[in-house]
């Protein structure tokens, strides 16, 4: 087994592929997901995945103002990823700083292959993602949580959008990195794929992998992708089902 | 030829719902060859054998020519309102398209509606390239909304509440003694004898908004006007006792 490089002494994987917060090497954060909660809102999602904890609104198809951002053959998304002041130990300017505006960016062209932009012509359609507390892997569970977000908004989509991030940890492919693991791990590569249309719409790596290592990471982050997505559909199916007969009652 | 999801039944973005030569209807696409997905949250149906559609549960209102909508206005300028009805466009009512005679260069339009007044009115054009434009002299019924309370619903619920050829509107004014026009991007113009009969009939009109997608809709709004109707007669009683 590789030596960690820097973690010091406390090993990120035990010798029998345990990780310090107990999850074996391909196994998922425990992950929540709700849509439906806001109401001055198109469309609302919250997904919680593991100690990271987001909530997304969605407002529009509206009208683009500035007026000079509409698009006469299309809608144009737009959307801004952001983190509470409180999401982390440290407080968080809430000014947003160079990494949320990149992240806000890569969000933004992960979610546009899916989005049907050409029904609205000339209208935005905005995305307002919201870091409530941030434990690792916000800006997959972003993506996530906002595909639901525009889907309760009843904005048609060419397939859902999930994500997830892979990494290694002492020479080994794992699957959702917490922070822990992302701070001192040797690699974090998040992944947002349209599982139908069988398309990668977000990948970036941060770290090494070898190309085997990296054939690995995709691979899960596929397995991982696909059970999120059927995590999504459940969410959205049982908001519009299980929630009636508590409805009939008034 | 093989259809994978049931009629009516709940399907979500990215749902397989047939295989084979079909067409595809509304909120439904092809894709990798001849697999057809739903892109909205919404019923699956099939129509004329072989066109499939979803009916979707939510979304926007998307303004058609001919919609009988109510409108809110939002901004009055010179010869013209600009009015919301609920769509991505605001959509403008001329002067000349109101049923008054006005002359825009000596009369205050304000005199006949002002900001926040609600308006009863038809699309008369629109075509995705220029904002909509609304007509209110093309019917008797349309105009200025004077009295009674207006309440806003889903758009994509607005057919289960007119019911198949207004059965369900009619429905409802029979039962309660209101009348009730529904405008085709969810605002609903409420007008009924008493106060009880304007609240009875707004919560009617929201569980009909909160169960459309289920089946026998008709029949559980039937139960529900019966014990109103009972308990106001049993209130009727009462007092006279």
């Amino acid at each position: 087994m590789v030596e960690a490089a820097d973690s010091g002494s406390k090993p990120l994987l035990s010798p029998d592929g345990i990780r310090t917060d107990g999850r074996k090497i391909d196994e998922m954060r425990k992950v929540k997901m709700e849509v439906g909660l806001l109401k001055n809102c198109s469309g609302s999602a919250y997904i919680e995945q593991g100690k990271t904890k987001i909530i997304v609104a969605v407002h529009g198809p509206r009208e683009a103002h500035p007026k000079h951002l509409a698009q006469p053959g299309r809608a144009i998304l737009r959307t801004r990823y952001h983190m509470a002041p409180f999401s982390t130990s440290d407080r968080k300017s809430p000014a947003p700083s160079r990494r949320e505006i990149e992240i806000t960016k890569v969000i933004r062209e992960a979610l546009e292959p899916a989005v049907m932009l050409d029904e609205f012509p000339k209208t935005s359609i905005d995305v307002f993602i919201e870091v409530l507390q941030a434990d690792a892997g916000t800006r997959s569970a972003g993506i996530t949580a906002a595909a639901l977000a525009l889907a309760e908004a009843g904005i048609p989509m060419r397939d859902m959008v999930a994500a997830v991030a892979v990494g290694k940890l002492e020479g080994r492919v794992v699957m959702d990195l917490n922070e822990e693991e992302d701070e001192h791990g040797q690699a974090d590569m998040p992944v947002a794929m349209m599982p139908n249309v069988n398309r990668i719409t977000l990948l970036q790596l941060n770290g090494r992998l070898t190309r085997a290592e990296f054939e690995e990471g995709l691979s899960m982050a596929r397995r991982g992708v696909d059970q999120l997505y059927e995590m999504q559909k459940q969410a959205l199916r049982e908001k519009y089902t299980s929630s009636e007969p508590a409805q009939e009652e008034d | 030829m093989n259809i994978i999801a049931k009629h009516r039944q709940l399907v979500t973005p990215g749902d397989l719902v047939a295989e084979g030569k079909f067409r595809a209807g509304q909120n439904v696409i092809k894709l990798n060859g001849d697999r057809f997905y739903a892109t909205v949250l919404g019923s699956f149906e099939i129509k004329d054998r072989d066109t499939l559609s979803v009916r979707a549960l939510r979304g926007p209102y998307i303004p058609r020519r001919g919609d009988k909508v109510i409108g809110k206005v939002v901004d009055i300028s010179m010869g013209s309102w600009t009015v919301d009805i609920r769509a991505p466009y605001e959509a403008t009512l001329p002067a000349g398209r109101f049923p008054a005679r006005i002359n825009p260069v000596f009369d205050d339009i304000r005199k006949f509606m002002g900001a926040d007044d609600f308006v009863y009115a038809e699309i008369a054009e629109f075509d995705r390239a220029r904002p909509p434009i609304l007509d209110a002299t093309l019917n008797r019924e349309y105009g200025l909304i004077r009295q009674g309370v207006v309440i806003e619903v889903e758009p994509t619920r607005v057919p289960r509440i007119i019911g198949k050829k207004g059965s369900m509107i009619q429905l409802l004014n029979r039962e309660l003694g209101s009348q009730i026009t529904v405008g085709q991007n969810g605002r609903v113009w409420v007008r009924a004898p008493s106060p009880e009969a304007v609240s009875n009939t707004v919560s009617t009109i929201r569980l009909i908004e909160a169960e459309a997608h289920t089946q026998g809709l008709t029949s559980r709004v039937e139960e529900r006007l019966k014990t109103l109707k009972n308990a106001s007669q049993k209130v009727a009683t009462e007092n006279k006792e």
